[in-house]
């Protein structure tokens, strides 16, 4: 599985908890889906301080596969999956509104759940918890 | 003379009983349904605490509607009752001694009213639900003349309360016509707007159809117009199919009897999507034609 | 022909549909896009019931979690519990008693039975059939006097706990649980030939709003929409959790993809449902009495994940934990939000508006589930004016 998914760091119970390089994200992802015919069941964004951690979880038959890539705070942004997954494009948009990662090649990334003029930008950052931008 | 004609016009069988007499079937109606569907219902005299607070209540006339807005349910209400003054009661006209064609054209003014009111509001879900009532009334009224021009035909005059006592004397026209009967339930139940017919007020998708924007003295005249028309269709079916009436006693079982029926058929039916209605009622009237083909040959 | 496509062009408009709007239990806002009477393309625009449970959570310890994980969703509220409680669990390493599995699972089957028979209901109501509708509700009563008697209350039963339960179920109470099983059972059978035979139910389900089995797998649609466009997947049963791999049941799929085949699938499920609660209540008795495994609150620097299948579908929920009593992070993510915005443009194109409620509901969408996460902002004053009044109307519509 190390050769599917990334360096596999965590397992518990039925899930399985990898980590993927930036570079090598895109590949691991177009891989998983040809090899496996699994399908991403939610991405989960998650302000790390120095990094944005981006969860990718796959489900494939009986497997969990959590696929975790980092991206640079400052310049959050990565290859959106939504072409290979278009569920994905949801979850995407999701995770740009609360955490401001830009997903590249993801044409509907707009806000899905907040108001844009009323609500406060990328929410959920550490830093804005007192509303500035 | 002068004197009786007045009372007979306003209190019996006239303006007041009608009223009282469309506030009872509606109560009726709605309580019936309930015990059908295992609840236990407002009481019978819910209704008329519904206009009763209603004619309180504040009415409101959005800014965008057109002139109309104001007067089409004033017109509707008077229209309609002013049909159901023209018909006997008990073996009585209220109100003179028309034909059925000044009935007919008052019924189905008072129709057209009401949704012309649906058209005259600014609201978009009116507009679809006044089209719809318009098309359902393209659908019902085939079946509906054709049923009367039976019942006409069967009982040689154009005069309801010569078809009245022609039934009382020769028997229920409608046992001998029972197909023309059968084109006439039907379309009572969707001149009425009765499940499966209740396509224009459809609130689950277009909120309350044509009377969404009405709120007041004027969502009252509204609902007494509707309360109104199933008297008067009531009181029709028993003129022209059921047996005529000349004593109150007939004239309640008969109409509670038709009452009960259409209840059965609110509570058993979903609806009706538009275009089936058309094709659904259209098929009656057909089936009514059997019988006027019958009666002329 | 110049002027008939004038004509056509003023026959095209695009109608909103929401937020507040009779046909929905929640506020939402589906723009429908119409030529005439025949839509031609919907936009969900979600996000009115936003109310910031994944930012409350992680201010608040994971006790209080719970009870907020309980009120994302009125129809749905245990299987969130349960599924946020599983998650701190798997972030523990712990595992929690028989009993509290046994407890856990009849929780669930009752939930799914009780959003079940609401959603027969609502697709009654959707038809027209209001008599369907009362009666189905009535049959559903019988759930919830179940659930009371489990919970102590109707809607958010706060009966899970990091560990275990907090209730135990009473051994004389079972009895009566299994007879109302039983009529429940024959009602259940009683509405299944009404909405599969019933000539003007048929008329309006039949062949609409058709889902075809590729867009349903690649758009991930979850749940029992799925299995009506026969995709074979069940959490329940590909990933076991609680008890299920130990009982006999089965997965209900249908391979139409319109409305009949979903409304079809939950029906059936009914009875699956009532067969699980069955055997679990059979078998609580030989558990030991133990309702909870002692845990602390305090999580280690980890991370925990549940995924459970919910009436509606799949549930996600993914912490993760940095040694303190509060997660760092809690994501949430739930079926509607993964169904109701991908499949509802597919399966309302091309169909007549009047049918537009009876396709969007027998999609069954919760839309408290779809959208918990927003912050309100103390300061600046002006998202907490949108999120009072959204929360008003919830706190008026999502009483049972």
């Amino acid at each position: 599985m190390t050769k599917l998914y990334g360096e596999i760091y965590r397992k518990q119970g039925r899930f399985v908890y990898a980590r993927v390089g930036r570079k090598q994200f895109m590949r691991v992802m177009e891989n998983a889906r040809k090899k496996t015919g699994g399908r991403i069941s939610s991405i989960s964004g998650r302000d790390a301080g120095k990094s944005m951690e981006i969860l990718y979880t796959f489900i494939t038959g009986e497997h969990v596969v959590n696929i975790k890539v980092e991206v640079d705070r400052r310049k959050p942004v990565i290859e959106s999956v939504s072409k290979l997954f278009p569920a994905a494009s949801l979850y995407e948009r999701e995770t740009y509104e609360m955490l401001g990662v830009l997903f590249e090649g993801n044409e509907e990334l707009e806000n899905i759940l907040l108001d844009s003029k009323l609500s406060p930008r990328f929410p959920l950052r550490k830093e804005d918890k007192h509303g500035k931008g | 003379m002068a004197i009786e004609t007045i009372l007979s016009a306003l209190v019996y069988p006239g303006l007041v009983f009608i009223v009282f007499m469309s506030f009872l079937y509606s109560g009726f109606m709605r309580k019936v349904a309930a015990r059908m569907q295992h609840r236990i219902g407002p009481p019978l005299w819910q209704p008329l605490l519904d206009v009763i607070k209603l004619m309180g209540k504040e009415d409101i006339r959005p800014e965008q509607s057109k002139m109309g807005f104001t007067f089409w349910p004033f017109i509707a209400m008077v229209s309609i009752a002013t049909a159901g003054l023209l018909t006997p009661i008990a073996g009585s006209v209220p109100l003179g001694n028309s034909d059925v064609f000044v009935l007919l054209y008052f019924l189905i003014f008072g129709t057209l009213a009401l949704y012309l009111s649906g058209f005259s509001s600014s609201n978009p879900f009116s507009v679809v639900g006044a089209v719809r009532g318009v098309v359902q009334m393209i659908g019902y009224e085939f079946p509906f003349v054709v049923s009367l021009i039976v019942s006409i035909l069967a009982a040689g005059s154009v005069f309801p309360i010569e078809i009245n006592n022609f039934q009382v004397y020769n028997g229920w026209i409608s046992l001998s016509f029972p197909l023309a009967a059968l084109a006439f339930f039907v379309s009572l139940l969707a001149k009425v707007e009765i499940p499966p017919f209740h396509v224009p007020e459809a609130h689950q998708e277009i909120v309350s159809g044509y009377y969404t924007e009405y709120t007041g003295s004027r969502l009252a005249m509204i609902i007494m117009t509707h309360m109104l028309k199933l008297f008067v269709l009531v009181s029709i079916g028993i003129v022209f199919f059921f047996g005529g009436s000349v004593s109150l006693f007939s004239f309640l079982w008969k109409s509670l009897a038709i009452v009960f029926l259409a209840t059965l058929s609110r509570v058993v039916m979903a609806r009706m999507r538009i275009d089936y209605v058309l094709r659904f009622c259209w098929i009656f009237g057909f089936v009514g034609l059997i019988d006027l083909a019958r009666i002329l040959l | 022909m110049a002027k008939d496509n004038e004509r056509r062009e003023k026959l095209c408009y695009t109608l909103p549909l929401g937020p507040q709007h009779p046909m929905y239990v929640e506020a939402e806002n589906l723009m429908v896009r119409v030529d005439g009477e025949t839509i031609t393309g919907v936009e969900v625009n979600i996000g009115y019931m936003h109310r910031g449970i994944e930012e409350l959570m992680q201010r608040k310890n994971y006790l209080q979690g719970i009870f907020l994980a309980e009120r994302i969703c009125g129809i749905c509220s245990g299987i969130h519990s349960v599924t946020y409680c599983e998650a701190v669990e798997n972030a523990l390493g712990i595992e929690i008693p028989e009993r509290a599995k046994y407890i856990r699972t009849i929780t669930l089957e009752l939930e799914r039975l009780h959003s079940h028979f609401l959603f027969l209901g609502v697709m009654a109501y959707e038809l027209g059939l209001d008599t369907g509708f009362m009666y189905t509700w009535r049959d559903r009563e019988h759930v919830m006097d179940m659930l009371e008697t489990l919970s102590g209350n109707r809607v958010n039963y706060g009966i899970p706990t990091i560990g275990g339960v907090r209730r135990d179920l009473p051994a004389g109470e079972i009895p009566g649980m299994l007879k109302r099983l039983e009529h429940l059972r024959k009602r259940a059978e009683h509405y299944v030939i009404l909405f599969s035979s019933d000539a003007l139910v048929r008329k309006r389900t039949l062949g609409k709003g058709n889902l075809p089995k590729g867009k349903a797998n690649s758009h991930s649609i979850v749940g029992p929409v799925a299995r009506a466009s026969g995709v074979n997947t069940d959490i329940r049963r590909d990933l076991p959790y609680l008890l299920y791999d130990e009982l006999e049941w089965n997965v209900v799929t249908r391979m139409e993809g319109d409305v009949q085949a979903r409304v079809m699938v939950k029906a059936y499920e009914i009875f699956e449902s009532i067969s699980i609660l069955k055997q679990c209540l059979n078998r609580i008795s030989r558990t030991t009495p133990e309702l909870k495994t002692k845990t602390s609150l305090f999580v280690k620097e980890n991370e925990g994940m549940s995924i459970t299948e919910a009436p509606r579908g799949e549930l996600v929920y993914y912490l993760v934990s940095n040694g303190t009593d509060r997660p760092e992070r809690m994501r949430i993510r739930t079926p509607t939000f993964t169904n109701v915005p991908s499949a509802l443009p597919i399966i309302l194109k091309g169909e007549q508006l009047a049918d537009l409620p009876v396709i969007v509901g027998s999609v069954d969408p919760c839309f408290s589930c779809c959208d918990r996460v927003t912050i309100v902002d103390e300061r600046t004053g002006e998202s907490r004016g949108v999120d009072e009044a959204f929360l008003r109307k919830l706190g008026e519509e999502n009483g049972d």
